[in-house]
């Protein structure tokens, strides 16, 4: 649902501050006066720094300064936000931990679109190529979110809002060309935009855009393979006929391919993937259509349709995902003291899966229908200086039927502080991959010493009546600001889960063969069947910090942090080198320090120091991170930028924990890209 | 920061238009630089003119004596007076365009038109309405005709560059 109401809207409590502020625009930056719509029925900015929700917005600037090119290198800036590079293509993104190639605890959301892919609970990063320049805010939740957004926003949800095609008239290219040290591979990305205006009502853009990425390199310096290529296309148009409807069409189609590298070793220590390099394949389409309908300041009705297609080819398994998704959503206020807003949806997900090699599943094909519905209410007291809002998602799904995930949320709001606190029960529903899968994993050798007289064959398989992941969170946060020249924002939770997904043992069972004296029966191997259960539970604390200072005009240092303490009460399996594949890994703690300064009017620098802590689970070590980037204006029109990421030299940031791939590192990067409006 | 909202308060809408429109003027006067000798008549002082008795008026009444850079903002809407003065620093074009170009086209100038969607190698920034929508444009060429300066951020926000 989220785009019918921004994440800042309904979490967002801070109405009532946000009054004094909006009722006099010249208060607000130029950005935001540019994201207010101009009707008689004009919607009310809202402040995100009045949410009461550990909120973060990325916003154009920090897309401006950081340079970056793709989205979860732009996440990185996001407080708390756990973000590494897996291999070329793969991206772990998560927030409060559970992090890895499938964060099955992220909704990820572009304009509304849910990209969170539910054959594998996760997002497929490489292919969310909405380019940077097309970006208008990324908003970024940490905690639950599924009052609003439903099952699998647990530890948090991303909406990427692209811009209004308004925005966008005329012409911009970039291109950036670049070279990793010490392995001298090069990359580079293009992007081209035209759009232009539809009538005095209307406007369009279309857009292209393609990159190629370099691999990840072994500890010689030795690139593993020759990395990706990806290529996107697509289209946005926005049409207001009158003060009263507003009408959006968007969609965008992707290709990509790219190599992958495993070793002999996988993840089981058994040699079920093949060994070497192989070529992988992707393809998705999408396009979006949504009405909005404003009789009144107090009334309005959005009504969004989307089709999703995405596939693909990777280790042999094909796979597709279709889904058709409408939702309808409504908000009212009356008696200047409430707001209430609901709705109802529905989402049909088909999907595909041919397997011709190692990972199987049960059912080649499926077909799971989710219905919805929500209602938020939120009251005002003391002057609209305290909010309370309560309310609560209802949803039917194929796997396991009815959920229900309420929270409670209220904010006080001071005049220059807010302190906010909230209580929220969200879930995590199987995908299919966990529930039909069907894995023969191979057998481990005979080793008497481990206490293994014999072979034990191993195969995994998806969990028949799976329960949803179910998280209760606590959270509290308090921000403050000093004028124009810094601002603070804390946050404090407790998430305790239960019914965490695990691989759990099954009763063994004895091979027998004719073998013994006179073809008697004779055990030959011990069967091992192991299946995904809900077997496990977890708390996690952690806080999270973010200081902004604003010492000079020309000068911003932002400076972050975050530490949690996580912990698995149930033990997993150690003894057949099982992981809790599921729940991934997280750092212990992360701190970043970012300077933005204009030297001069047509010079801005950047210059951005981050240091991730080891992870938890996987013993990786943790690493320091600085890069540096200045941009260079020639004209109005035209702008260079030199980035040099990972100065300090190379690191590696995540294991593959999926496929037996070699850990690789990510190598210092310099590029230069030029940039021009036409 | 700021996300779209929810809908509060009452405003006709061309009222909302108005003051949408002032407090951009607003932030383009931040954003945009005169030498000094700009101001060497009356230093404290930074005069916008927006000729007549427009809609615009009205909205921009509520930036006059607000402070930037030191400097405090005096609205002239008297059109004679816009004629004879040699103070105006911001030229408001509402719908009396051309008239407001005739009036006046001092040194040191930022002009704005503010009326929807009209072409003009004179202004150097012009709103444009797209719908909902109000977006602007910056022309370079007028603004160093004008002899004001205007900073890398608005040129980043604008949607086009002439």
């Amino acid at each position: 649902m989220g785009h019918i109401v921004t994440i800042a809207m309904t979490l967002a409590a801070g109405l009532a501050a946000s009054q004094a502020h909006a009722d006099d625009l010249t208060k607000l930056s130029l950005e935001e006066l540019l994201s207010i719509e101009v009707t008689s029925v004009a919607k009310r900015p809202q402040l995100a720094d009045e949410a009461a929700a550990a909120l973060f917005v990325i916003t154009q600037e920090d897309i401006r300064k950081t340079g970056a090119k793709t989205i979860p290198e732009l996440l990185r800036v996001v407080p708390g936000l756990e973000v590494a590079s897996i291999d070329a293509n793969n991206t772990a993104v998560s927030a409060r931990g559970f992090n890895w190639r499938f964060s099955n605890k992220l909704l990820v959301l572009v304009d509304g679109r849910a990209v969170y892919q539910s054959l594998w609970s996760g997002v497929l990063w490489d292919q969310q190529l909405t380019p940077v320049e097309d970006i208008e805010r990324i908003e970024v939740v940490r905690g639950p979110g599924a009052t609003l957004y439903g099952a699998n926003a647990v530890n948090g949800v991303i909406n990427i809002v692209t811009k209004h095609a308004a925005d966008t008239i005329g012409g911009l290219a970039d291109l950036q060309g670049g070279v990793t040290t010490a392995a001298g591979q090069g990359f580079g990305r293009f992007f081209a935009r035209r759009g232009g205006r539809l009538g005095e009502r209307g406007a369009f853009r279309l857009y292209v855009t393609g990159n190629d990425t370099p691999s990840l390199v072994d500890a010689n310096a030795d690139p593993f393979n020759a990395g990706g290529r990806a290529l996107q296309t697509g289209f946005r148009t926005d049409w207001e006929p009158n003060d009263h409807d507003a009408f959006t069409l968007q969609g965008d189609y992707q290709t990509l391919d790219f190599e992958v590298t495993l070793t002999s070793t996988d993840l089981f220590n058994l040699t079920t993937f093949p060994e070497g390099t192989s070529e992988q394949e992707g393809e998705g389409f999408n396009v979006l259509g949504r009405w909005t309908r404003t009789w009144s300041r107090n009334n309005s009705l959005t009504v969004q349709t989307y089709y999703d297609r995405t596939m693909r080819l990777e280790f042999d398994v094909m796979t597709q995902e279709s889904t058709f998704d409408i939702d309808i959503s409504h908000y009212f206020s009356w008696d200047r003291q409430f707001e209430t807003i609901w709705g109802v949806g529905y989402r049909s997900v088909d999907d595909e899966a041919v397997s011709t090699g190692i990972v199987n599943f049960r059912e080649p094909a499926f077909s799971a229908d989710l219905f919805s519905a929500f209602v938020q209410q939120d009251a005002f007291f003391f002057g609209k200086r305290l909010r309370l809002s309560a309310g609560s998602k209802f949803e039917h799904n194929d796997f396991t039927g009815f959920e229900v995930q309420p929270s409670f949320r209220g904010i006080w709001v001071g005049d220059d502080w807010s302190l906010w606190a909230a209580v929220s029960r969200a879930v995590r529903t199987p995908s299919r991959f966990e529930t039909s899968l069907a894995v023969d994993l191979g057998a481990l050798d005979p080793d008497p010493a481990a206490g293994r007289p014999l072979p034990v064959e191993l195969s995994l398989s998806g969990g028949f009546d799976l329960e949803a992941e179910d998280l209760l969170a606590f959270e509290v946060g308090f921000r403050k600001s000093w004028g124009g020249w810094g601002a603070l924002d804390l946050t404090g939770y407790s998430h305790r889960y239960d019914d965490l997904f695990e691989i759990a043992g099954d009763a063994p069972e004895l091979r027998l063969a004719p073998i013994g004296p006179g073809g008697a029966p004779a055990p030959v191997a011990l069967f091992q069947p192991l299946l995904i259960a809900n077997a496990g539970r977890a708390e996690i604390h952690g806080v999270e910090a973010a200081l902004q200072l604003h010492p000079a005009d020309d000068w911003t240092v932002k400076i972050s942090a975050d530490v949690k303490d996580i912990r698995f009460p149930s033990p997993g399996i150690g003894d057949t080198g099982l992981t809790r594949l599921f729940q991934g890994d997280t750092p212990q703690y992360q701190f970043s320090i970012r300077s933005d300064f204009d030297a001069a009017s047509n010079l801005t620098t950047t210059l951005w120091l981050r240091r991730v802590g080891a992870l938890i689970q996987s013993e990786t070590e943790g690493y320091t991170d600085l890069d540096f980037r200045a941009g260079y204006r020639l004209s109005p029109r035209a702008e260079i930028t030199l980035l040099t990421e990972n100065l300090l030299g190379r690191r590696r940031e995540f294991p593959s924990e999926l496929y037996p791939a070699p850990f690789g590192f990510v190598e210092r990067k310099i590029s230069v890209s030029a940039s021009v409006r036409f | 920061m700021l996300l779209s909202g929810v809908g509060v308060k009452a405003h006709a809408g061309a009222d909302r238009e108005n003051e949408l429109k002032a407090a951009m003027i607003y932030n383009f006067v931040r954003f945009t630089h005169w030498p000094d000798t700009a101001f060497s008549g009356s230093p404290e002082e930074l005069v916008i003119c927006s000729p007549g008795e427009g809609p615009i008026n009205a909205a921009l009444g509520k930036i006059e004596g607000k402070r930037i850079r030191g400097k405090r903002i005096v609205l002239e809407k008297n059109p004679d007076a816009v004629l004879r003065s040699n103070e105006c620093r911001v030229l408001v074009a509402g719908q009396a365009l051309d008239e407001a170009f005739q009036l006046r086209r001092s040194e040191n100038i930022l002009i704005i038109s503010v009326r929807d969607n009209v072409e003009s190698d004179l202004a150097s920034i012009r709103m444009i309405r797209v719908g909902r929508q109000i977006r602007f444009a910056v022309n370079l060429a007028a603004a160093k005709a004008g002899g004001v300066e205007i900073s890398s951020k608005l040129i980043d926000l604008a949607v086009k560059v002439d």
